[in-house]
């Protein structure tokens, strides 16, 4: 059980639901070879492996079709796109591209490319490499779930619906230069430009009819694809000829490896590098064995339980929704029973993300308060509220939380029951459809943003214009709050936006009080003591960049 | 081999009542425990749903003065949720028994009397029933049955989760039953004070409820006993699946899978209810081989 505790999560934008079972983070590890033995070529230091724990073989190793951050895990190192995310700032920066304008109506961006750029299979990056990249994938046949990202594009929407052939968007100025063309005003397009889904694809073995490229991906990453041995491994070579430095790692072994205790011994014995997994307080020897290699640090999602706005009792009530937040124990949840676990949340901006607002003053616990509020709310004391259930998907974690819950409620008055179902289900019941409500009255849920940027959560879960399967599960409107992220969006100076966005959450928290607030999510994972060079990142574990590690074991 | 004279079977044969008065006890203990479960926890005042551990430590807490059974993980009392627990265990398994009992009584006697294509089609119905597998059929049953929040009828329960259970192991316990009672009719069909009934003009009815069901009672006896013991244990199996008693009822089952996630580091947790489970079921079981051994009808009732 991983101490994160996590509720069904699904990713942003309209992207598919991301799987759950990509939920269960990696593992990174470095040391000791799984396959084969070590062997030393003479005359050169020992061969650098690392190794790490995916769940479950990822589903996808085509950056266009990959919604999920298993995929992501391998697709990121084989691939690179024209920008990429710094994985602390989170900022985008240079990667393809060497540097970039926008015009001064914040339409045009013009990329120059580097010149020394070149595909696994030798042939050099240039500019029409980006044209066929995002041709591809707009284009309707490639059924791509992220085509949104490229959706601001002009003329984008003609070509995906076949109505042209041509693509005004994108302009191939020279070998080296591209210019992306918007129809409106975007503000974080650069940040979108970062997602793999936009990788750039040599057109010679992406066009094969045979798909030959989903077995044997080919891209311009600091890692080339050398074999996949299906629910075994997947093995990565050193890039040498990877534009920005060869990595120091020479392979890279990505273990499949479903059963979390068996992934955990694997660790412990040293069979793996890294673990996406820390133990579980509840079992304290192991915990203490390996507290000093768990890496501790945030990760960009909140979790929540959603109030249906569109199904009595919480429909325009938000006296009793703010009854139900004062009157949860959030602390209590997440740093003792759940210890090691997440931050309890005041709002909804989780914590890196400009916008994050820490004088949020959220919901502590109060009783007294809550008491009040559930009178206000015309429910004195309990009586009068119709049955209420707590949707949850079945997990252990789930359970415990959602009877804690229980038990806090109840000492309101109010008697709460739960449902508990499966991922499937429960997704069914959660979204309902654009006009009617799905069934969960309240439901557990967490939001990852697709990009770290506040309009990655404000606007894919509580715009007005998301109502239904999009992300506004909760059928929130306000028209206020909407202006507010709108608006944010045609700005483009970061201190501006970051102001708008926390005066559309304080709407959202305080004065209408969506969700019951839970917990800034983390993530854990464990690093052997050998493994140097890590960039921890609120983007997961997964997006820990490889290219900069490094095993420095004592030569034995 | 000289035969046994008929006396005998009527020998006090003490070994085996052991087994009466040990199953009794432990059926008595359990009742008691069940109907003073308010008393016996009122020493701390505890309902089953209060939590007790300090929100400054970690729950599950080890077993202490306060708590004797250490708390769960939610920091509730371990023995107070028992104790509770024991209400539930019992009410389960006797009411879903007696709807059973009802079914199957009425079923057996039916095809027992009435014999013909009567008893032809009721006991191809029975064999049904037994040619499911119970556990899955229980599964099957209970998604099938509407949320509890959606059926009014049973909402009128004073606990829904628990109506559930009720109906769907009454519902599949009483093929036994009415095998039984259908094999203990047509046995007694034949003996000469049914012939007598018969020839003094008394009515099928009247002479399957006044003369045939009170003569086969000591073998329904039994089966509900031992039947008690078994919807017991399908109940705790249903609520360690989580389709059983819903949180936060304190049905052992439910302990036992909120348990489980501590068996290596602090094993109280789940272990106190699984003792609790085996030995009720044992109690039932006992109690009922006692019944049986006591009224000497063994294998009719086996």
């Amino acid at each position: 059980m991983s101490p994160g505790a996590r509720p069904g999560i699904k990713d942003g934008g309209r992207a598919a639901a991301l799987l759950l079972a990509a939920m269960a983070v990696t593992v990174f590890a470095a040391g000791l070879l799984p396959i084969g033995c070590a062997r030393t070529a003479p005359g050169t230091k020992t061969e650098q492996v690392f190794r790490f724990r995916l769940r479950e073989d990822p589903p996808t190793l085509d950056p266009a079709l990959s919604t999920d951050n298993l995929s992501e895990a391998v697709i990121l190192n084989l691939f690179r796109g024209l920008v990429e995310m710094d994985p602390e700032t989170l900022l985008p920066r240079p990667a393809v591209a060497a540097s970039w304008t926008i015009s001064p109506d914040n339409l045009a961006y013009t990329f120059r490319l580097r010149d020394d750029v070149t595909f696994h299979n030798g042939r050099k990056v240039t500019a029409a490499d980006a044209e066929y990249s995002f041709r591809r994938l707009l284009r309707k046949e490639t059924n791509s779930p992220r085509r949104w990202i490229l959706e601001p594009l002009a003329g984008a929407a003609e070509f995906t619906e076949g109505k042209s052939d041509s693509l005004p968007g994108i302009q191939v100025v020279d070998d080296r230069t591209v210019t992306l063309r918007l129809s409106k005003p975007f503000a974080p397009f650069l940040g979108l430009l970062t997602m793999t889904a936009t990788a750039l694809l040599p057109k010679e073995i992406y066009d094969d009819p045979a798909k030959a490229y989903l077995r044997a991906p080919v891209g311009c990453g600091p890692f080339r694809f050398s074999r996949w041995e299906q629910s075994n491994f997947i093995e990565l070579l050193a890039n040498d000829h990877f534009y920005g430095g060869r990595p120091a790692l020479d392979r890279v072994v990505i273990r499949i490896i479903e059963n979390h205790q068996s992934a955990l011994q694997e660790y412990r014995a040293g069979g793996l590098d890294s673990l996406d997994e820390a133990p579980s307080p509840d079992t304290p020897e192991v915990y203490k064995e390996l507290e000093p290699e768990i890496k501790k640090y945030p990760f960009i999602a909140t979790g929540y339980i959603g109030f249906n706005l569109g199904l009595p009792p919480f429909k325009g009530n938000a006296a009793l929704r703010k009854a139900f937040n004062y009157a949860v124990d959030k602390k209590y949840l997440w740093e003792v029973l759940m210890p090691g676990g997440d931050i309890p949340a005041r709002g909804i901006i989780p914590p890196g993300i400009p916008g994050y607002d820490p004088d949020l003053p959220g919901y502590p616990c109060d009783p007294e308060k809550a008491k009040a509020l559930l009178a206000e709310a015309g429910y004195p004391g309990g009586r009068g509220l119709p049955p209420v259930a707590l949707w949850v998907n079945t997990s252990e974690s789930n359970r415990r939380i959602a009877q804690q819950i229980q038990a806090d409620l109840k000492k309101i008055g109010v008697n709460l029951a739960i449902r508990e179902v499966d991922w499937g289900a429960y997704l069914k019941a959660v979204e309902g459809t654009k006009d009617t409500p799905g069934e969960a009255q309240m439901f557990r849920f967490a939001w990852n943003l697709d990009y770290p940027d506040a309009d990655a959560i404000l606007r894919a879960e509580l715009h007005s214009s998301n109502i239904g399967p999009q992300g506004n599960y909760f059928r929130y409107k306000n028209p206020e709050f909407d202006r507010l992220v709108d608006e944010a969006l045609r700005l483009t100076d970061p201190q501006a936006r970051a102001e708008l966005y926390r005066r559309a959450e304080r709407i959202a928290v305080m004065d209408d009080a969506v969700w019951l607030f839970l917990n800034y999510m983390q993530s854990y994972t464990l690093f052997k003591p050998y493994v140097k060079g890590i960039v921890l990142t609120p983007l997961g574990e997964f997006r820990i960049p490889l290219e900069r590690l490094r095993i420095e074991k004592d030569a034995a | 081999m000289p035969e046994t004279p008929p006396a005998d079977r009527f020998a006090p044969r003490p070994r085996r009542s052991i087994l009466l008065v040990v199953g009794g006890g432990i059926v008595f203990l359990l009742i008691l425990c069940a109907l003073l479960a308010p008393a016996l926890s009122a020493w701390n005042g505890l309902t089953p749903y209060d939590q007790v551990a300090p929100r400054t430590v970690t729950p599950p807490t080890p077993p202490d003065r306060q708590n004797l059974l250490g708390t769960d993980g939610l920091g509730r009392d371990q023995l107070t949720r028992l104790l509770y627990g024991a209400r539930i265990s019992l009410l389960v398994g006797i009411v879903a028994e007696a709807i059973a009992l009802l079914i199957g009584t009425a079923v057996g006697a039916l095809a027992g009397y009435a014999g013909g294509r009567v008893d032809a089609v009721l006991m191809r119905l029975t064999d049904l029933v037994f040619a499911f597998p119970g556990p899955l059929l229980a599964l099957a049953a209970i998604a099938a049955i509407p949320e509890p929040d959606k059926a009014p009828f049973l909402r009128l329960l004073p606990e829904p989760s628990l109506g559930t259970l009720f109906l769907v192991l009454g519902a599949l316990g009483w093929a036994g039953i009415a095998r039984l009672v259908r094999a203990e009719v047509l046995r007694l069909r034949s003996h000469e004070f049914t012939r007598a009934a018969e020839a003094i003009g008394a009515s099928s009815s009247r002479v399957v409820v006044r003369h045939l069901l009170p003569n086969a009672l000591g073998p329904i006896v039994v089966a509900g006993t031992l039947g008690v013991g078994g919807n017991i244990l399908m109940e705790a199996w249903l609520s360690f699946l989580g389709v059983g008693a819903r949180p936060p009822l304190p049905s052992w089952g439910t302990m036992v899978t909120e348990g489980q996630a501590y068996f290596l580091t602090k094993p109280w947790v789940c272990v106190a209810p699984g003792l609790a489970i085996l030995i009720a079921v044992l109690g039932f079981n006992l109690l009922g081989d006692g019944v049986r051994d006591l009224i000497g009808r063994g294998e009719a009732a086996a």
